[in-house]
This record gives C-alpha cells, structure tokens and sequence, in this order.
C-alpha cells in the first residue's frame, strides 16, 4: 500500500476557497465596525464642538450688563451674529486726567486674564452715584497707548496708558480717586462662511484682528441662532432690554456617514442653552 | 473556524471598549458641567448672604486694599465656599466668593470664583450701615 502524503488538489483548493471567503467576511465586518465606530466618534465629536460653542458663549456673555451712560454691551447684527464687549477683567484706576490714566498695581490679578492692551480694549469707568447709591454708572473710554510703568498718588506702583476723556466728562461725572475699572474688547461671534460650509467663530473688532474659528461645519440654514428675551420672558431685540439670551446652534459632521442602506450624508446635531446676563438690569 | 471566532470576539471587544471610553469621557463631561453650574450657585449664594453680613462693621474708615475675612461657608460635604471682603475704593468693595468641590480623598475636583462691587455707606433713608451693589456688579473669576 503506497502512502499518501501531502494535500490533492481538490484540498488545496478547497482551503484556498474557505480563506478567501472567511477574509472577505472578515474585511466587511471590520470595515462596517471601522465605519461604526468612525460614525459614532464623529457624532460624539460633533456633540462635544457643539456643546463647547454654548459653553464658550454662555462663560462670555454672562458678564454682559448695561447703564444709562455706557448704553448696553450687546447688539444683536444678525440672527446669527452678535457683538458685545466681552469683559476681560477688572482694574483699579488711580489717577484719571483728560488723556492720561493710571492703573494700580493692584491684589486682583484673579478677576482679569491679562493685561489691558491699547487698540485693543477699553475701558469702562465707574461713575459715582448720589448718596442713595442707586444712580451710578460706567463711563467708556478708549485704550490708545501703553502701557509704561508709573506711580499711583501715594507711591503705588501703577501703569499709565493714553486715553481720551471729554473735559466736560470730568466735571459732569464723579469719578472717585482709586476707582474701579473694567476692560474689555469689542467682539463678533458669527457664522461666517469658509471653504467647507458656514463654521462659527470669534472675531475681535480692533484693527488687524481675524476671525477664530471656534467649530463647524454648522447647518446652512438657521446653523447659528441668539434669541434675546427681556424681564418678563418675551423675545426682545432691544439691546437695553434684554436680559438674557437663548442659544441654538446647529452643526453638520464634517464626513459623511452612513445614514441608511446604500447613503452617506453628513449628520446633523444641535446644542442649545440659555444664558442670564448678570450685569443687565 | 477558530480565527473567526477569535476576530469576532476582538471586534466585540474593540466595540465594548470604544462605547465604554466615549460614555466615560460624556460622563465626566456632563459631571464637570453640573458641578460648575452647583459652584456658580453657590458661590452667587454667599455673596447674597454676604451683603448684610457682620463684615460691615469691619470696613468703617477702612484704607484702600484692606482685606476682611468673611465666615467661610460650608454648604455641604465637600462644598465649601470662601469669602473675603476687599476695600477697592473710598466706599467700593469687592466681595469675592471661592466656592469649591472635593473628592471623598479632599483633592479639590472643581472650583470657580466670582466677584461683587458693592458700595458700603450709610444710605437715607437707613441710619446704619449696609453694603449695596453698584451698576454692572458681577464679576467673573479668571483661574
């Protein structure tokens, strides 16, 4: 009896079948678990962009306020665009002349991110009210150079910046020796249109300031929504009423997944909030 | 038939993890959320609670940049909120609020801070002292 060794080619070819086939189920399969999972990163990335955009947009607007001389810090441009001063901290200023204001080296560096810089912020400077208190308010004024070291009445170490005050302002208003500063900067937070679709994003308003894209793509249509509401709940657009904002924003993947048999479409999301102005009266 | 099974469970496996990391990172994001939400109201809370406080008495003929502890407040286990009063100007005062979260170890888990401008004067009608907030009151703190 001769002994058989090695495989036929019926065998052979058998197992060559098999392997293929066991492959080409098993590519399938990683492929639709690659898709799967790239679909449900991309979801949760957009989800996670999206509720960001609130939380930046809740964190700046929140310090929005208004008062009878500097007027409301927010105008509503667009359904989708809004300027504001976005507050950036607070100051004490020592001495305050015509075109010159110094500002204390003070213990506060916990209520401001930075230094005021000039072409860049302004500053809002408190007014005294009459002795019930009850009328006071910010006074505007522009940053236009510094700042250089100096010293505050009674040796404090300060910074000095030039600004441009109103004589007139200087007798009508009671602006108190070491009084209170805020600083700011205008800015647009907008849906602006790029190369891949609308997108939100920041933009200073000072020369040479660019936008900074924040996230997207948003939906085309109704991708960026602020709905002001004043006292009583209502929608209000009249800066000087409103009390608060409701946020909608709508964003897109920026792939397209899988959306049923066969389609691939990018998918849509949104995040919504609701912001009080705690300034605003 | 082994390969197959031992692919399908590595994809099952892959899958399991992936769902897990996500929801973990979702979680601990919507944690961080409500914890900040929890601090600014506590925080915002002692600041009310602060305005008529004992502390007043502490600011007459106070100089600029003096300092006053308020009674910290503990609002719950490892929610504890800290105050302190700031001479700013002749009569302005920042009253400041630190509210912080602790883990069950006391590592410090979330904190947020936020500030009030008050006026502390004796204001007629009244005949004592009291403190009153000013336009635009409210200040952020920036960590």
């Amino acid at each position: 009896m001769t002994a058989r060794r090695g495989f036929s080619l019926i065998e052979v070819m058998i197992a060559l079948v098999a392997a293929a086939l066991i492959g080409s189920l098993a590519a399938v399969a990683t492929g639709r678990l690659q898709m799967a999972g790239r679909s449900r990163a991309e979801r949760s990335g957009l989800v996670g962009s999206l509720r960001a955009v609130v939380g930046v947009l809740e964190t700046e607007l929140r310090s929005l306020g208004n008062d009878s001389v500097s007027g409301a810090d927010h105008q509503i441009v667009a359904a989708n665009s809004l300027t504001f001063r976005a507050h950036r901290g607070l100051v004490v200023a020592c001495r305050v002349a015509v075109d010159t204001v110094i500002l204390a080296l003070d213990r506060l560096p916990a209520f401001r991110s930075r230094l005021p810089a000039s072409g860049r912020d302004s500053l809002l400077l408190y007014i005294e009210g009459d002795s019930t208190g009850t009328i006071d308010a910010w006074l505007p004024l522009p940053i236009l150079a510094g700042p250089t070291a100096a010293s505050c009445p009674g040796g404090w170490p300060g910074w000095l910046y030039s600004t441009r005050l109103a004589a007139a302002d200087l007798t009508r208003y009671r602006i108190p020796p070491f009084g209170l500063g805020r600083f700011f900067e205008f800015v647009n937070a907008r849906a602006y249109s790029s190369a891949t679709g609308p997108h939100f994003g920041v933009e200073g308003l000072s020369a040479g300031a660019v936008v900074q894209p924040v996230a997207g793509p948003l939906r085309p249509a109704g991708g960026l929504e602020y709905l002001g509401f004043d006292r009583a709940g209502s929608a209000s657009a009249t800066p000087f009423d409103v009390v608060g904002f409701d946020l909608v924003i709508r964003g897109l993947t920026s792939r397209d997944l899988a959306v049923g048999p066969g389609l691939v479409a990018p998918v849509a999301d949104s995040a919504r909030g609701a912001v009080r102005l705690r300034n605003a009266r | 038939m082994t390969l197959v099974a031992m692919f399908f469970l590595a994809a099952l496996v892959s899958a399991g993890a992936l769902v897990t990391g996500v929801g973990v990172v979702e979680l601990r994001q919507g944690r961080e959320a409500i914890h900040r939400v929890v601090l600014d109201g506590a925080a915002e809370a002692a600041l009310v609670r602060t305005l008529p406080g004992g502390w007043l008495a502490s600011t007459l003929g106070a100089p600029s940049r003096t300092a006053v502890a308020v009674p910290a407040v503990m609002v719950r286990p490892r929610l504890a909120v800290a105050l302190e009063a700031e001479a700013i100007g002749a009569d302005v005062w920042l009253l400041h609020a630190s509210a912080s979260m602790a883990d069950q170890s006391g590592n410090r888990t979330a904190a947020v801070r936020a500030g009030w401008l008050v006026r502390v004067g004796v204001f007629p009608p009244d005949t004592v002292l009291s403190a009153r907030v000013i336009r635009r009151p409210w200040l952020p703190g920036f960590e």
